[in-house]
């Protein structure tokens, strides 16, 4: 008798558990996909035209499209980059704050970029100046073909100190 | 009629016991702000419910439907007003009930785990509040969105995953906004409905604690105490309603990932936003993490913090010493953080933002004299620099009115472009309203005019 009821209070929990398994596991693994598959958007190169006319001696903002996959929906986006004068040919940096990813732009008034969420400040090179974000703006892959700058978008995650893209 | 059902379901004597559990210490109105708390949250899930049955979760449709909710749908703004003002309503009674029942000490033994569970509830609705505003996509939504999502992906460890997981990708779109109306509308309140029962359940087993000033007298439940908490909630509805009829919701621009909107968080959380600025670099979990978690810890294992039997122990000065405290601080953060934005100048920009178009204005005849020499009577532009207004491309993508409006006001001081082809500030001869009136009316109809043909 004794081992019979054992026998059937393990059978009835471990199935009672199994059913709550079968219908809880399905969704779960829904729910937590995005963190299985890393889908990256690998993002075309964009023509930014002649790299003598992109030479100035302060920054210089371009906009590219750039297409991105939102679940369903291929959407395309404006995307602004800035190309810092370097002494190997301009840099190219991304537009988002590293803080917590705000638009950033640069005035010519005062000579910096700056962030208007929580005024991140970074000199003309780039470089942290002042503020909340925890890193330079973060650089941007370009290359030089036929006397054509290229240039690729990348995001990278926010709020951390070196740029990993995201 | 009553037998035949008492034999079946044991409902009628379940319902006598409830009215007639007693009260002791007698009925109070302090009692009844956990009755209007429960009304607002019926509203909530009315609304609810007719919102959703016009809303459509996408990163093209939502901001739409909400606009279809508010303009043509019968009863909508006023439903949505009432949606959108009732969190509010909920959260302060939220606030205000948790203060008394911290005040009246209502945690303690036996009731640790209806406290917990209380604790839980109000989480609950904390959540479903958040996870409400990006739902309309629109700016304000968007960026709050934004940056609260950020700063859980620069939280230590799990932080980047949880950011990946909430936003069912890396960035905010369709599948943040799916995420977040699950949430919002079927998740969180699920779990909201299965605990609520359970809270009842321990409320009926331990009954009223005992106030301050002891048992006596005793008053059962019905009528007494209801007739303050159903007289209360009813109160309470009603001011709802009238500030539901007074300051309709609004709804802004369209979500736009390019035109930074200066969110800030809704008002109860403002003071997180002033700790923000405090926490730089390394130290920022500090403020992010740390503190708020803290604070919500110390709340959630008051039970176990202060067991004092008597009220006059030194448990229950420390109590609350802790509560002032939590409130003082509470308001202190806030008023901080208001009182930097109005000295910073963000309520002017908010201006920019909230600008309805000036009616009674010249937009023909300021734009045949101050815009056309440069961007043409056609809207196409003279100059290789201006804008095409009429190409359809231009305003694809989202175009913000914010972002032309502030090009009006402020001139674009592009150094590249020489300096009698920039665009000029109008900021001293036009106002915020006359600049938008001239982006809906006059600049947006000439890419409109062309998509036409
Ligand atoms: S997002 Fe740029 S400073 Fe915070």
């Amino acid at each position: 008798m004794e081992r019979r009821n054992f026998f059937l209070s393990t059978l009835s929990l471990l199935s009672a558990g199994t059913v709550a398994a079968m219908a809880a596991a399905p969704a779960a693994l829904h729910a937590l996909s995005p963190l299985l598959k890393r889908a990256k958007n690998n993002h075309d190169w964009h023509d930014l035209g002649p790299v003598e006319d992109l030479t100035a001696d302060q920054p210089l903002k371009k906009t590219i499209e750039v297409v991105r996959k939102d679940g369903w929906q291929l959407r395309r986006q404006d995307q602004a980059v800035y190309l810092i004068p370097g002494a190997g040919g301009p840099v190219a940096v991304s537009s988002i704050c590293p803080h917590l990813g705000c638009p950033v732009s640069y005035s010519a008034e005062s000579a910096q970029f700056e962030c208007p969420c929580h005024k991140s400040f970074w000199g003309p090179d780039g470089k942290r100046t002042s503020g909340p974000s925890p890193r330079d703006l973060d650089p941007l892959p370009t290359k030089v073909e036929e006397g054509r700058l290229y240039c690729r978008w990348v995001t990278y995650q926010t709020g951390i100190e070196t740029p990993v893209e995201a | 009629m009553g037998g035949w059902l008492e034999e079946r379901t044991g409902l009628p004597s379940a319902l006598r016991r409830w009215c007639e559990r007693p009260i002791p210490g007698g009925a109070r109105w302090s009692y009844s702000l956990g009755a209007a708390l429960l009304a607002l949250l019926l509203v909530q899930v009315t609304t609810g419910i007719a919102l959703s049955l016009s809303y459509s979760p996408s990163a093209d449709t939502a901001h739409s439907s909400v606009q279809f909710i508010m303009e043509e749908a019968f009863l909508g703004q006023f439903i949505r007003s009432l949606h959108y003002h009732g969190t509010n309503f909920t959260v302060t009674f939220l606030i205000l009930t948790a203060v008394r029942l911290v005040i009246a000490r209502a945690y303690r033994k036996p009731r640790e785990i209806q406290w917990l569970v209380a604790f839980a509830l109000g989480m609950l609705v904390l959540a479903t509040a958040i996870t409400g505003y990006v739902l309309p996509w629109d700016q304000y939504g968007y960026w709050g969105t934004q940056v609260r999502t950020s700063i859980m992906g620069s939280g230590p460890v799990v932080g980047p995953r949880l950011k990946t997981f909430v936003l069912g990708g890396n960035e905010l779109g369709n599948l943040t906004l799916t995420r977040f109306y699950t949430a919002h509308a079927l998740l969180l309140p699920a779990l909201f409905a299965v605990l609520l029962p359970v809270y009842f359940r321990l409320a009926a087993r331990h009954g009223v604690p005992t106030p301050k000033g002891g048992a006596e007298p005793v008053v059962p439940y019905w009528p007494f105490q209801a007739a303050r908490d159903n007289s209360f909630a009813l109160l309470v509805l009603a001011a709802l309603f009238g500030v539901a009829l007074l300051f309709p919701a609004r709804l802004g621009e369209v979500a736009d990932p390019q035109v930074t909107y200066p969110a800030r968080p809704e008002w109860y959380f403002l003071w997180l936003f002033q700790t923000l600025k405090y926490f730089k670099g390394p130290l920022e979990v500090v403020g992010t993490v740390v503190i708020p978690h803290a604070v919500a810890v110390v709340v959630a294992l008051l039970p176990f913090l202060d067991r004092g039997e008597s009220w006059s122990g030194l448990g229950r000065r420390a109590v609350l010493g802790i509560l002032a405290l939590i409130v003082c601080g509470w308001a202190s953060l806030s008023a901080l953080a208001l009182w930097e934005d109005l000295k910073s100048g963000h309520f002017a920009e908010l201006a920019l933002w909230e600008a309805t178009p000036d009616e009674g204005w010249d937009v023909e005849g300021c734009y045949k004299q101050k815009c056309a020499k440069c961007h043409g009577r056609d809207g196409a532009g003279y100059l290789d620099s201006t804008p095409d207004f009429t190409l359809p491309e231009y305003w694809k993508g989202a175009r913000s009115d914010v972002r032309l409006i502030k090009a009006i006001l402020k001139g674009i001081p592009n150094e590249n472009i020489p300096e009698d082809e920039r665009m000029p500030a109008f900021e001293k001869e036009l106002t915020p309203g006359q600049a938008k009136a001239m982006v809906v009316w006059k600049l947006r109809p000439f890419g409109e005019a062309s998509e036409k043909e």
